[in-house]
């Protein structure tokens, strides 16, 4: 994905200005860096959600958010709200049902699909969000801090459940997060924002296969990263 | 409070409402000031066995249903409008402040005196039911959730499927709210205009007949058929209300 010569102010704020990124296809791009520097502007304005003042976006067609917050229909049942988004790309119900079902399956809710949101744990109902997102093919996937609101004690089972997915239907994924070892476990690359103009820093492969890395590694790019942001 | 003891002061309040009754039915000792509980029951049986009852119940029914449906529509389609073009909601506000202010009183006499009588409980109930079911709508769709809004676009979730997933199961819990207050005040204006106008059937004519005989065992008789139609409706929609909210 190319991202070149982007503009985007608010009011007299200039957020981008001459912003130029490329970003790996079929690989995890942790985005990082201090709030305000537009890390959530920039997924909306390659999701469509914003427009940008000037420059391109290539490959923005059918990009998929996961948001902060789970964001489901609380009045549909876990199933209903991921067989919804099939709705105008599955024509036979019977299908949607099943890929629905597979999806929340590989998400381990395979126990909850006729509950409704208020009855699921803030885990359950990211994880609902992360099936809804992966039942789709969309070439692209936006994630703005996903993990950052629930319970550190969940946030490792729900990550390595998210691998797994991922590894099934690899997408271009841009991963923005505050949190440096969560970039370090999950990312392919890590890109690394300073703030007004946005500008990037810093930007590094991480060596080992996201799959099998082990927390040292992990634990390597999160201390580089902290070094960087520390200058 | 438990549930139980709370069921049990309101029984034992309701008990002593009646007690009160009955004792200062027995102390006036007037039937035409206030009537025994005995002669009020034996009243209201044979008001339910006589044929007119349904008639009279019918048509008083029949004048809140129009109005509640008259209601319904009007208050959609402006609340829509408001939302959709600011200027539709200033614009009316002056009407809804009135129709807040003005007493039901004078409603139903102006409107007495420009319709013809059979117009009058329905124009009234509608002036006075509109700015509860149009509050109510317009606020819901003002409150529409701006995160799942973001997420239906994001998800390809528009137009009609839109509408079926998102904009109506949101609107549901305040149009039944809306349905459940202006009806109880479409019940308390229709009748009271009934009382006014004395058309051929209704609870209010009825109610007026008998108080301008002085029956007034009659006149509780026929008004507690007016309270039945407010719990009647008020208990439909409350049953509703418990359904649609089972994913709470």
């Amino acid at each position: 994905m190319e991202i070149r010569g982007l503009f985007k102010s608010f009011g007299s704020l200039e957020v981008f200005k001459d912003f130029s990124l490329s970003i790996r296809d079929r690989r995890i791009t942790a985005l990082m860096g201090p709030s305000g520097c537009g890390k959530t502007t920039l997924l909306n304005m390659i999701s469509g959600l914003e427009k940008a003042d000037k420059g391109t976006i290539e490959a923005s067609d059918g990009a998929l958010f996961i948001f902060q917050e789970p964001r489901l229909l609380p009045w549909k049942t876990a199933l209903e709200n991921v067989e919804i988004v099939l709705e105008t790309l599955v024509e036979s119900p019977l299908e949607r049902r099943a890929r629905a079902i597979e999806s929340l399956e590989m998400m381990r809710l395979g126990d909850k699909l006729d509950s409704y949101p208020s009855h699921l744990s803030g885990g359950q109902r990211q994880r609902v969000a992360l099936a809804r997102a992966f039942c789709l093919p969309a070439k692209v996937l936006l994630m703005d801090e996903p993990f950052s609101s629930l319970d550190s004690r969940l946030v490792d089972s729900i990550m390595k459940d998210f691998l797994a997915m991922y590894q099934k239907s690899p997408r271009t994924a841009i991963f923005v997060t505050h949190d440096g070892l969560q970039a370090g476990r999950l990312a392919d690359e890590v890109v690394l924002l300073g703030s007004s103009p946005c500008t990037v820093l810093d930007r590094f492969i991480v060596p080992s296969d996201k799959a099998s890395r082990s927390l040292a590694d992990a634990l390597k790019a999160h201390d580089r990263i902290e070094r960087v942001f520390e200058q | 409070m438990s549930k139980r003891r709370e069921r049990i002061v309101f029984a034992l309040s309701c008990l002593g409402l009646l007690a009160l009754w009955q004792a200062l039915s027995m102390a006036v000792d007037s039937p035409v000031l206030v009537p025994s509980l005995l002669d009020i029951v034996k009243e209201a049986w044979s008001v339910i066995r006589s044929k007119a009852f349904l008639l009279n119940l019918g048509s008083t029914l029949l004048r809140g249903a129009e109005s509640f449906a008259l209601i319904a529509a009007v208050s959609i389609a402006l609340a829509v409008a408001s939302h959709l073009y600011k200027w539709v909601s200033v614009a009316l506000r002056p009407l809804l402040l009135l129709s807040k202010a003005v007493p039901v009183m004078s409603i139903i006499l102006l409107a007495f005196i420009w319709f013809s009588s059979a117009a009058v409980p329905v124009f009234s109930a509608f002036l006075m039911g509109f700015p509860i079911m149009y509050t109510q709508v317009f606020s819901a769709l003002e409150s529409l959730d701006p995160q799942l809004e973001q997420m239906c676009l994001v998800y390809g979730i528009t137009g009609k499927r839109r509408l079926r997933h998102f904009v109506i199961p949101s609107l549901e819990p305040y149009l039944i709210v809306g349905s459940r207050q202006a009806l109880s005040v479409i019940w308390k204006a229709v009748i009271a205009s009934e009382v006014l106008t004395v058309p051929g059937l209704g609870v209010g004519s009825r109610i007026q007949l008998a108080q301008v005989q002085l029956e007034t065992s009659r006149v509780l008789a026929w008004t507690m058929a007016a309270v039945l139609l407010t719990a009647l409706s008020d208990g439909i929609f409350e049953i509703l209300l418990k359904r649609k909210a089972s994913w709470r």
